[in-house]
């Protein structure tokens, strides 16, 4: 066979694979043999690089501490003394909304089983926003499961395989939430903008909306859990050719400085998070 | 069967590098795109199909640790690997420059090609940010590549071809 026409073979041969891969994979959770294979391999060095890296930060940030380390520890005593006056009047409001969500037969966010998981990698390119953690179907982790820390939400599991899985952030244009305003109760849908943060898309017109208000998820979308803090809204703008509002909003969540996060272990929002779940508690 | 262990070795470090330390050292928005500079780089020292197949497999397990889809930095590894071949081939660009200017167009490729999937599949905006974003990348990999590819043609003496040649 001449070697032109092998290479252009060879050539088709992968593009048609390559394509046949992109679709197959569209529209269906990822996480095949492929996958598995990698995160296997790649978890220890992961891991690893990650303790060096968390020693080198905390090496650094002690020293640079002790600078100011006798006024910081007079100051943080004094909010120490204040911040268990108001542990124990939130531990009474705590059990009081308790009691009362019982009662009304509503299931808080906070009750959601969930699981802790360490960041261990960024994307792999930059192009999308994605990071690493180290649990996956081995622990429980599935697509579609919501990630979050406790100053809101992170974003959501789209490749799990083995013992490692990959989390979508909010603020990449591929994540789409479903929110509410919190003061307000309009509804938008959020997703990732290139340079701004979040938009928040589809509000409608005679929504009384400004700059400062907290958006909480609606969950609504079936995928995340209500109540879940999303972001501040920095403005607002008509959108969607004047038919609507749109809202730039800034993440309450700083992505760079994640290290643990949460991932909620119930893939259908709302209210619902699973019969046998349901039953277990 | 050397150098695509080679090609698999070294794609295997640059993604290594590229999930765990490159994100410490710069934002991971423009973090230098190592696995493309690899690609570049075996489009001019490795025979076609033991190229094309290492540049594949390289793709796909990018796709493996990157929010694309499972395919897609295949093909484009493998598109930019033919491109780089082929325009060898025909100008001789393995100078620095060339070889610069080979990474800067892949990652504008690339990256284009990343922002226009997104775009199919829902609301991106394409404003100076996005132009800017490319811009950025394109030119850090670029710097970056001067720097790593005397380090792979060290690691790997024996790679030299003249394209056309198996």
């Amino acid at each position: 066979m001449p070697r032109s026409v092998r290479d252009i073979a060879i050539a088709l041969f992968l593009l048609a694979i390559g394509l046949v891969t992109i679709f197959a994979s569209l529209g269906r959770p990822a996480g095949g043999p492929l996958s598995r294979f990698a995160y296997t391999v790649a978890r220890p060095f992961q891991e690893a690089v990650f303790a060096v890296q968390s020693s080198a930060k905390g090496f650094w940030q002690s020293y640079v501490a002790l600078i100011h380390v006798q006024e910081q520890n007079r100051r943080l005593k004094e909010e120490l003394r204040q911040l268990r006056q108001e542990r124990s009047v939130l531990l009474n409001k705590a059990g009081e909304n308790r009691r009362l969500k019982k009662l009304l037969n509503l299931k808080s966010t906070d009750e959601f089983p969930s699981l802790v998981a360490q960041v261990i990698g960024d994307d792999a390119v930059g192009w999308y926003r994605t990071f690493l953690v180290n649990r996956g179907s081995d622990d429980g982790v599935l697509t579609n499961m919501s990630v979050t820390v406790a100053e809101g939400l992170v974003g959501r599991v789209v490749k799990s395989s083995g013992s490692m899985s990959q989390v979508l952030l909010i603020t990449d244009p591929d994540l789409s939430v479903d929110c509410r305003v919190a003061r307000t109760r309009d509804r938008g849908v959020l997703t990732g903008s290139l340079d701004k943060g979040c938009t928040l898309r589809y509000i409608k017109l005679k929504s009384r909306i400004r700059a400062g208000d907290e958006v909480i998820t609606s969950g609504l979308d079936g995928i995340f859990p209500r109540g879940l803090t999303v972001g501040t809204v920095k403005s607002v703008h008509r959108g969607g050719q004047g038919l609507f509002l749109e809202a730039v909003v800034i993440p309450a969540v700083d992505f760079s400085e994640v290290e643990e996060v949460l991932v909620v272990l119930g893939v259908r929002g709302g209210f619902d998070i699973g019969s046998e779940l349901e039953r277990e508690r | 069967m050397t150098n695509v262990a080679f090609l698999m070795i070294v794609s295997a470090v640059a993604i290594g590098l590229q999930i765990t330390t490159m994100g410490f050292l710069i934002s991971p928005a423009y973090k230098p795109d190592l696995v493309l500079i690899v690609v570049v780089w075996a489009s001019l020292r490795v025979s076609f199909p033991v190229g094309m197949i290492g540049v594949f497999i390289a793709g796909l397990f990018t796709d493996v640790f990157s929010g694309s889809p499972t395919g897609f930095f295949a093909l484009i590894y493998s598109f930019i690997f033919v491109v780089g071949a082929y325009v060898h081939a025909a100008v001789r660009i393995d100078v620095p420059e060339g070889r610069a200017a080979m990474v800067l167009v892949g990652v504008w490729a690339a990256g284009s090609a990343a922002l226009l999937m997104r775009w199919m599949i829902g609301p991106v905006e394409f404003g100076w940010s996005a132009v800017a974003w490319i811009v950025l990348k394109s030119l850090i990999t670029a710097l970056a590549s001067l720097a790593v590819f005397p380090v792979l043609d060290w690691l790997n003496p024996a790679s030299a071809r003249i394209m056309g040649e198996d």
